[in-house]
């Protein structure tokens, strides 16, 4: 005779107690992301430099369109639902893989040199010619993006093969771990050590900014370095996305796989609107000259543009030398791109664990 | 629920590896398996390397899928999270986060449970002195021997004191001393009502301590039942005897006895069946004026038993 009678699960006054403390912070969380929600929506978006307007830019304006509004309000909602789907299970997860990976050596060597780069840039800024201030934000902030993409990229593409290799995803998916709850624990972990990287980063940037430019600057370096912060902040929700797809690729293929797929990501990410730009010109070079292969090669740029993140609105340095103020619209319109980017790869993602055999 | 109630059951159960590529038939790793785990019993899944039983395992944890067949667990299917937070599970030669040690190990998985801090460290105390490792609970684990690895991997597949024990080759790689350690802490996990599913090529091991077996080759299951059972029509017995004269030998022959060719004190030995067996060579002995210096019951061991069966006897 077979049993069925599943016995009720040993809960104690103590995890009730956890349980609900967890449930405060969450409501805390959200209750911030509704706060910016609320901001966005009354005074926020009419913040200076809204997309598009003022800035002298290399690529055609982002246009502001339906889409865009949709996208800005459903990054509101999925971040809310992010937060409420997390568990102390994907917590205790994201906690124990931040403890493991800001640690790993590899990723520290790549800091050291990022963190050396950042603080070099300074010494020689007299390379600029007159331009110091476009010199030390172009080079140190490109120095953050492009360390930075290479942390994300050891991080997220070794995250989930190296559990596999070493047999450690045996005995998690013993436990009581739902897939769902181990890729957004393994997600917000690697999110947390990317946080710490960055943050590194950011102090040796802000302080060898200040050191060289406050005299110059005098009552400005307040708002340069404000601006330095919100360059390096986009920067960070940059890498975050990045990250995630070299987890999905590393889940669905192999961790080479997922670095070179990133790091086509990335660079190809960057050039963005100029793809689009491109595309567009060939369209209109076949309809000039009949060429069907013009037509296709511009249709085709066109896709990869739409299926690739917008990784050139990251980027602000070039905004930030053209004192083209970026506002928080700007700020957030940006990123609220980046969440529902970063969690369709996520979704993906957990589809390809949720099938995939150990 | 009651001892000797069915707590697992697979029916039919098959998994084909698939290969890598499109193409090609895969690999089938377990094939028609149908065997049943009792409530309370040490349950042995036993056949050479190979053979299916770490496979089998992955399919009753849920970390693979059946290619066709069914699972219940608990009655369940295996993927349940329920049934989760029943089972402890250690892998075959586990690996840790070994930047950790003992504490802060037991402490993340006992997380996973949803287990209060005061749980967490009482349930840690009584692991770490359950398994001998209280003394080192605050080295890290990658200075641990293997040993004490396997230790801490017990230690962790009990932290949430689980009805059923899955074992994944549980002694071996250990020193005569760490496997005696490790069986006679199964043996004390069943006294305390747990049910316990291990596999092994060891058979010694698995024979001092399993209730039930089933041994698998191949894929295929070839043998299946209690210990006792598989051993008992394996009773023989073992006269010796001695001052045996040349011609009662070839007497001997002539009533079909079995025999050995003396050794150099001129010692025979006889093999009977059974008992009436040992009555027709005690007379025989008697009648030639031999001497009968012995009878021993003999059994085989459940090695001998797996090997004919593997070889298909
Ligand atoms: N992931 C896998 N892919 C393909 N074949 C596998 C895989 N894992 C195990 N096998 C094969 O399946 C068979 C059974 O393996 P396993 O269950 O590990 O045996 P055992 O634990 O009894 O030694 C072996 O022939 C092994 O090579
Ligand atoms: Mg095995």
């Amino acid at each position: 005779m077979a049993v069925s009678a599943s016995k009720p699960l040993p809960h104690s006054a103590g995890y009730a107690a956890e349980q609900a403390s967890w449930r405060v912070k969450q409501i805390l969380l959200i209750a911030g992301v509704v706060a910016l929600a609320i901001y966005y929506n009354t005074v926020g978006w009419k913040s200076p430099a809204a997309m598009g307007i003022g800035a002298v830019r290399t690529v055609p304006p982002w246009k502001w369109g339906l889409l865009d509004f949709i996208a800005v309000e459903a990054g509101f909602l999925v971040l809310i639902y992010f937060i409420l789907r997390l568990t102390p299970t994907a917590m205790t997860i994201a906690k124990a893989t931040f403890q493991e990976t800001v640690r790993r050596k590899v990723l520290l060597v790549i800091l050291i040199f990022a963190l050396v780069a950042i603080a070099a840039v300074t010494i020689f800024s007299w390379l600029s010619l007159g331009e110091e201030e476009k010199f030390i934000r172009d080079i140190g902030l490109g120095a953050v993006l492009f360390f930075g993409m290479l942390i994300s990229v050891v991080l997220g593409a070794w995250l989930i093969p190296l559990e596999i290799e070493r047999k450690t995803i045996f005995t998690l998916l013993a436990k009581p771990v739902d897939r769902t709850q181990l890729i957004l624990g393994k997600f917000v972990g690697t999110a947390l050590t990317l946080g710490a990287n960055v943050l590194a980063m950011w102090l040796v940037f802000t302080v060898a900014y200040y050191l060289k430019r406050h005299t110059v600057e005098e009552g400005q370096i307040w708002l340069s370095l404000l601006n330095n912060t919100k360059a390096i902040f986009l920067t960070y929700c940059a890498l975050v996305l990045l990250a995630s797809v070299a987890i999905t690729v590393s889940i669905l293929a192999s961790q080479v796989v997922a670095v070179v797929v990133t790091f086509f990501v990335y660079f190809t990410g960057l050039l963005g609107g100029q793809l689009r730009h491109a595309g567009d010109e060939l369209i209109e070079l076949s309809k000039r000259t009949g060429n069907a292969f013009n037509a296709i090669l511009g249709q085709s740029l066109k896709v990869v543009y739409w299926l690739l993140p917008r990784l050139d609105n990251f980027d602000i340095s070039s905004r930030l030398v053209l004192e083209d103020p970026v506002g928080f619209n700007y700020m957030w319109q940006t990123i609220a791109w980046g969440i529902l980017y970063t969690g369709a790869v996520l979704v993906i993602a957990w589809m390809f664990l949720d099938s995939r055999e150990f | 629920m009651a001892i000797g109630d069915i707590i697992i059951e697979t029916r039919e159960l098959t998994k084909v590896y698939k290969p890598p590529f499109m193409g090609g038939k895969g690999h089938r790793a377990v094939n028609n398996l149908n065997i049943n785990v009792r409530q309370g019993e040490v349950f042995g899944l036993v056949g050479p390397n190979g053979s299916g039983k770490t496979t089998t395992l992955k399919l009753l944890l849920g970390l693979l899928t059946p290619t066709s067949g069914t699972i219940s667990v608990f009655g369940e299917p295996p993927r349940n999270i329920a049934v989760k937070h029943r089972i402890g599970f250690l892998p075959d030669g586990p690996y840790f986060y070994d930047h950790l040690n003992a504490d802060e190990l037991l402490d993340f998985y006992a997380k996973l449970f949803g287990m209060s801090k005061e749980q967490r460290r009482r349930r840690a105390d009584e692991l770490l002195a359950f398994v001998g490792l209280t003394e080192a609970r605050h080295r890290r684990i990658r200075e641990y021997s293997k040993g004490m690895v396997q230790r801490i991997g017990l230690a962790q597949a009990l932290i949430n004191d689980p009805d059923l024990l899955f074992l994944d080759e549980p002694t071996t790689g250990l020193d005569p001393i760490g496997a005696r350690q490790m069986k006679e802490a199964i043996v004390r996990l069943r006294e305390q009502g747990k049910t316990v599913f291990l596999c092994s090529h060891l058979l010694a091991d698995v024979q001092a301590i399993c209730d039930r077996v089933a041994i698998m080759n191949e894929g295929n299951l070839v043998r299946f039942g209690a210990v006792e059972e598989l051993l008992s029509d394996t009773r023989y017995y073992v006269i010796t005897v001695g001052d045996l004269a040349e011609e009662a030998l070839g007497k001997a022959k002539e009533q079909q006895l079995s025999f050995t060719t003396p050794d150099q004190n001129g010692i025979h030995h006889f093999n009977a069946s059974d008992a009436d067996g040992v009555t027709r060579v005690v007379d025989f002995v008697r009648g030639v004026n031999g001497k009968i210096l012995s009878i021993e019951e003999k059994m085989d061991t459940l090695e001998d038993v797996f090997v004919r069966a593997i070889k298909g006897e």
